[in-house]
């Protein structure tokens, strides 16, 4: 219990941040928050976060969940770092499991959004470079292309088929097996 | 309900697009290489069908061998009535081809594009893969100079020749300088032996017996070779203490140079059994075929512990790796 009033103070007392998205709406988090992109934290270190960071590529509605993403991972890492000298290995064991748990359920439910919503967080995570949205964005988008047929995903995409006939016939033919 | 979800215009077919997804909301090309990167090897072949940039973006050999670090394949020799071979996922198990193969074949060893399967000495069988035909022709080689043995863990193909040990029950009949730790290589792209053979980093002429020698019996796969991370390599066990393993790289070709790489612990001796590496994996374990059990075990050369890497290979008689490579581009 200790270790963790300190960890809330040692969060209070934390420098805060401001970004502002494409439409000019400020958002105020720490810095814990702000260092999971990357490219905030190369910002800071250089001293250029006086007066705001913009982002111009970010709209409010995309940055409002990238800041939610952003807030329940930075309390996950602080957690990992705190947590060795505070609790004993088993006790720990038990709290990171219960956590990870969560961090699950939390993930599957940022999921939840219609597929522009997924684009944009996968442009803002790019943008910001956010390993741990990236991954779980691009991933989500793997799953639903894999078991899709070509045109399934032209049709989900608006994508035009460039392919000649003859061409097509080439690759349905290299790769046959494939389509076995 | 999706806006973007509109009917194809079939009439516009020939036109070009620049972005590989012509949405409102377009995937730059290096997340459209992250999103296909996480898919398995086959979704990404039929995947080429979308348009000429989707299959130039999976078509392009830096994507094919990213890809191929996180998803590697093996293949498989289905020991049924029906001769197969299976080419399978190592992580998910899932097989994404199967190729049938001539009836008396016994052995195979896959690299690159070349499905190398053998019958016993002298009848060698080749095959090429590289138009991705479901049923392959396949080609008598002609018979080695001297006896080899084409058997699991004697084998191997590396950059275009298949190397072999040489067989030891034949030795009377070869000839008088044929020394047994050298390794005779056969030029696919050829289809000729090589007249040199190369020398392996260890010699058994002698049966060293005591003190801190190694040494080695064909007849009981304490010498095997295989292909290991685009590697030709050996495999070697102490004398001694036969759970004690070590594999050996040849780092030069034309010098015959050999570096020890690793030393493995095994879990049990499994003499006479094959038992050789097949694939290092992204996290640096090296994933073994253990002839014995004939399944597969990941080794992690930091902590020495082992776990079980893919479900079943019930009715499979070996296994090795396989570069997606070919399975991608042609």
């Amino acid at each position: 219990m200790a270790s963790a009033g300190s960890g809330d103070e040692k969060a209070a007392a934390a420098a805060m941040i401001t970004l502002i998205s494409s439409d000019n709406e400020k958002f105020e988090v720490t810095e814990a928050t702000a260092t999971l992109s990357q490219t905030i934290r190369h910002m800071i270190e250089d001293g250029c976060t006086d007066g705001g960071v913009p982002l111009p590529n970010v709209t409010s509605k995309i940055l409002a969940r990238v800041i939610e993403y952003c807030k329940k991972h930075a309390t996950a890492a602080a957690g990992e770092e705190g947590s060795s000298s505070s609790f004993s290995d088993a006790a720990f064991l038990e709290v990171d499991r219960a956590f990870l748990e969560e961090l699950e359920e939390f993930d599957d439910a940022f999921l939840e959004v219609d597929r522009a919503t997924l684009f944009d967080l996968i442009l803002a995570a790019n943008y910001l470079d956010i390993k741990g949205l990236l991954n779980l964005t691009c991933q989500k988008v793997a799953d639903s292309v894999k078991g899709k047929t070509p045109e399934q995903i032209r049709e989900m995409y608006n994508i035009v088929n460039d392919l000649t006939p003859e061409e097509e016939a080439e690759i349905r033919r290299e790769t046959q097996w494939a389509f076995e | 309900m999706e806006s973007s979800s509109l009917p194809l215009a079939p009439k516009h077919r020939r036109h070009k697009v620049d972005a590989p997804l012509a949405d409102a909301g377009v995937l730059p090309t290096d997340v459209l290489h992250d999103v296909l990167l996480r898919l398995p090897a086959k979704a990404l072949c039929r995947l080429r069908l979308v348009c000429k940039s989707w299959r130039s973006l999976i078509s392009d050999p830096i994507f094919v061998a990213t890809h191929t670090s996180g998803h590697p394949l093996v293949a498989g020799l289905h020991k049924g009535r029906l001769r197969e071979v299976h080419i399978a996922e190592l992580l998910s198990g899932n097989i994404v081809r199967r190729i049938r193969i001539p009836q008396d074949c016994k052995r195979l060893t896959t690299q690159l594009d070349v499905v190398c399967a053998s019958a016993w000495y002298p009848l060698l069988y080749v095959t090429t893969l590289d138009r991705g035909e479901a049923r392959p022709k396949w080609r008598v080689a002609p018979g080695p100079a001297v006896p080899v043995e084409p058997d699991s863990g004697s084998m191997a193909v590396v950059g275009g020749v298949a190397y072999f040990l040489h067989h030891d029950h034949l030795y009377v009949t070869g000839p008088a300088s044929l020394d047994p730790d050298s390794i005779a290589s056969f030029d696919l792209a050829a289809e000729e032996w090589r007249a040199t053979p190369i020398r392996g980093p260890l010699r058994s002429l002698v049966l060293r017996i005591g003190g801190d020698k190694l040494s080695y019996n064909k007849d009981r796969k304490d010498f095997q070779l295989t292909e290991l991370g685009g590697s030709l390599v050996t495999v070697h066990c102490k004398y001694q203490d036969k759970c004690l393993m070590y594999i050996w790289f040849l780092m030069d070709v034309e010098k015959g140079t050999w570096r020890k790489r690793y030393s493995v612990q095994r879990e049990w001796e499994y003499n006479g059994y094959s038992f050789y590496p097949i694939v290092i994996l992204e996290d640096g374990r090296i994933v073994m075929w253990i002839g014995y059990w004939q399944f597969m075990r990941a080794y992690d050369p930091r902590t020495s512990t082992w776990t079980s890497v893919m479900g079943s290979t019930r009715g499979m008689g070996m296994y090795v790796a396989v570069d997606t490579y070919n399975m991608l581009v042609c």
